[in-house]
């Protein structure tokens, strides 16, 4: 039996006025000073960031961190995943209770954590001078963020390749070798196809967090590894010029908006296919 | 006469291809266990180049083992399967040139109808134009041609089957294996299935290994079949030979309706058995102990007859009546009487004197 409109309208009534309040609102209002400075409307913060070469290289370097964080989960995420898929339930349980293991202590800690392993005096290189070897320099620089991210992300790549891996029939690869597949063949034409959209997800989930990520390059990176998070947080805290944080976040927003739309147009086929799979 | 090649149907064209031969399958004393539990024993069987074979058993009697160990999904435990006399023990699946069809149909369903015919004939490194052509006419042999661009979530459970059939056959395999392909349909279009699967086979003359839980299926389809229990072939024969001289209860009971009657003793020409009382035999020796097995349409209405006993039901079945009853000992008999003409119906609670022929019963061991 379906509900009558007004109870359905008055059991959502809690959630969207909290979302309503607490994020529509507070979103309106930052979006609204990319036009108006709180007397008139100003174009000034649009301006500010068309002429600004800092604000782009910026977001091309956001852009380009989120894009090899994203690929270096997917390319760990992927074979750890389907690894995992072969595996007997019960072992599998346990593999993925480890994996989400990390989920249970704080970013700010295991980011700090990294400056003990990666530091002057850190792990690495005390370890590296007891072999004799010279100091390396990681920490404060780009390879310490991409290891501090792909750390925190990880996780969530191979959780999400495996949900989508478990979904497949495993009598799909018996039939592919039957019919004349090596067993090379038989996941590159099968597995492989049926996976590809489940690792696409989890890559956009990872690439879309990696865009916003603010604790591990201000922690672990260098001045050249300051990303669009980074920035707005100057523009609020220091320099105080609220209008070019808001059009930096609108801008950020849009981006991630702009990505969800592409990959939505690329995934419209295969998840028509993939979801028929499920109600088999 | 030869047999003609499916793709002979498409274009007449009688060298497109050589005519598919059935391969002979042979199972030397094979053996699989899982830990404590035995899945195959001492399984040997021979099967002809050609010919349709059915292992017929409840789940976990080790007829999908068999197949599996056939197909090359798990390792062959102890002993040996030849194809044409070679071993394929250390074939790798994909070279046995096996074709399989599975109860889940197992279509790929990232690929188009045409995409799943195509597959082996791709894996094969065909040229482009010919597994078209092939495939083009494996689907018109299951008449689904005008189907070729549907996705698999977009056919019935019957197309499917017959996807899954033509995918299986298009690469001219010699031995195909087929595990509950109608297992997932309705009783209709099981029996249509049925019916093609056995004209397709004689068409592309392959031998096949068919695995079953469903008895009728098996006696339909089948040039023999061989009854499996236990991990053991209970026994093995032609449909006929199976349903008329069951070996053992536990073939009398799995193969059509039977009644199963224990024998108590026998003086001279007359034996008390279970349900029916003391019968005089005339027609032949009465046996001296084990069971009878005693099939529903030997036992027939007569008042002058042997044996009699209480009417607890009799139903309705279209074409026949089933009458149930009760004998003296509390053993349940049941028999069925076609309905040519009028028939008295008694009432239940009457006593029923009934016969049968002394030669329709068979002799089973204890």
């Amino acid at each position: 039996m379906t509900m009558r409109r007004p109870i359905i309208l008055l059991l959502l009534a809690p959630a969207m006025l909290l979302v309503g309040l607490l994020f529509v609102a507070p979103l309106v209002g930052v979006m609204s000073l990319t036009v108006h400075d709180g007397t008139s409307f100003t174009a000034e913060p649009i301006r500010e960031l068309l002429g600004s070469r800092v604000a782009l290289v910026v977001l091309e370097r956001t852009f380009m961190l989120a894009a090899s964080v994203t690929a270096i989960c997917l390319l760990l995420g992927y074979p750890a995943a389907y690894f995992m898929s072969t595996l007997r339930p019960r072992v599998r349980a346990y593999l993925t209770y480890l994996i989400l293991l990390p989920f249970w202590v704080s970013i700010l800690i295991r980011t700090y954590t990294w400056i003990v392993i990666l530091g002057r005096e850190g792990i690495v290189n005390t370890g590296l001078g007891a072999l004799g070897l010279a100091p390396v320099k990681i920490l404060y620089t780009n390879v310490a963020v991409h290891i501090g991210m792909v750390q925190i992300l990880l996780p969530i790549v191979i959780i999400t390749c495996l949900a989508s891996m478990l979904d497949i029939d495993k009598d799909l690869m018996k039939a592919a070798r039957s019919l004349g597949a090596s067993p090379a063949q038989s996941f590159w034409k099968v597995f492989f196809p049926l996976s590809v959209s489940g690792a696409a997800t989890g890559g956009l989930i990872c690439f879309i967090l990696s865009l916003g990520f603010f604790v591990t390059p201000a922690l672990l990176g260098g001045r050249r590894s300051i990303i669009i998070a980074n920035l707005i947080d100057l523009q609020v805290h220091q320099t105080l010029n609220w209008g070019f944080a808001a059009v930096l976040a609108t801008a950020l927003l849009a981006i991630t908006l702009a990505c969800l739309g592409v990959f939505w147009l690329l995934m419209r086929r295969r998840v028509e296919f993939s979801g028929a799979g499920l109600g088999r | 006469m030869t047999i003609p090649s499916l793709f002979e149907l498409r274009d007449g064209e009688t060298d497109l291809t050589m005519a598919t031969k059935g391969s002979s399958i042979e199972f030397r004393s094979v053996r699989k266990t899982y830990g404590s539990f035995v899945a195959l024993e001492d399984f040997s069987m021979t099967v002809a180049p050609g010919e349709f074979m059915t292992l017929l058993g409840p789940s976990g009697s080790g007829k999908t083992t068999a197949l599996n160990c056939l197909a090359g999904f798990i390792d062959i435990g102890d002993g040996d399967i030849l194809i044409d006399g070679v071993s394929i023990a250390r074939v790798p699946t994909e070279k046995r040139g096996i074709g399989m069809v599975f109860q889940n149909y197992s279509l790929f369903p990232h690929r188009s109808v045409m995409g799943n015919v195509a597959f082996p004939l791709e894996m094969r490194g065909m040229a482009r134009d010919e597994v078209r052509r092939r495939s083009l006419a494996a689907l018109e042999m299951v008449r689904l041609d005008g189907l070729a661009d549907r996705m698999p979530h977009e056919l019935s459970g019957g197309q499917k089957q017959r996807v899954a059939f033509a995918r299986a056959v298009v690469f001219e395999p010699s031995v195909l294996l087929m595990d509950e392909p109608l297992g997932a349909l309705d009783l209709k279009l099981r029996e249509t299935l049925q019916l093609e699967i056995k004209q397709y086979q004689r068409q592309i003359g392959c031998t096949v290994i068919y695995v079953t839980h469903d008895q009728g299926e098996a006696l339909t389809l089948s040039d023999r079949l061989a009854v499996m229990d236990k991990g053991v072939i209970q026994q093995l024969g032609t449909p006929q030979e199976l349903y008329d001289q069951p070996a053992s209860r536990f073939v009398a009971s799995f193969i059509g309706s039977n009644n199963i009657l224990k024998v108590f003793r026998s003086e001279g020409s007359t034996v008390s058995i279970e349900g029916l009382g003391a019968i005089e035999m005339t027609g032949r020796e009465p046996p001296s102990r084990g069971y009878v097995a005693l099939r529903p349409e030997h036992i027939r209405r007569t008042p002058k007859g042997r044996a009699s006993a209480t009417l607890e039901q009799a139903v309705f079945f279209g074409n026949a009546i089933r009458y149930v009853l009760r004998g003296t000992d509390e053993k349940e008999v049941s028999f069925t009487e076609p309905r040519s003409g009028a028939v008295d119906v008694p009432a239940p609670g009457t006593e029923v004197r009934f016969d049968f022929d002394d030669s329709s019963l068979t002799y089973l061991p204890a």
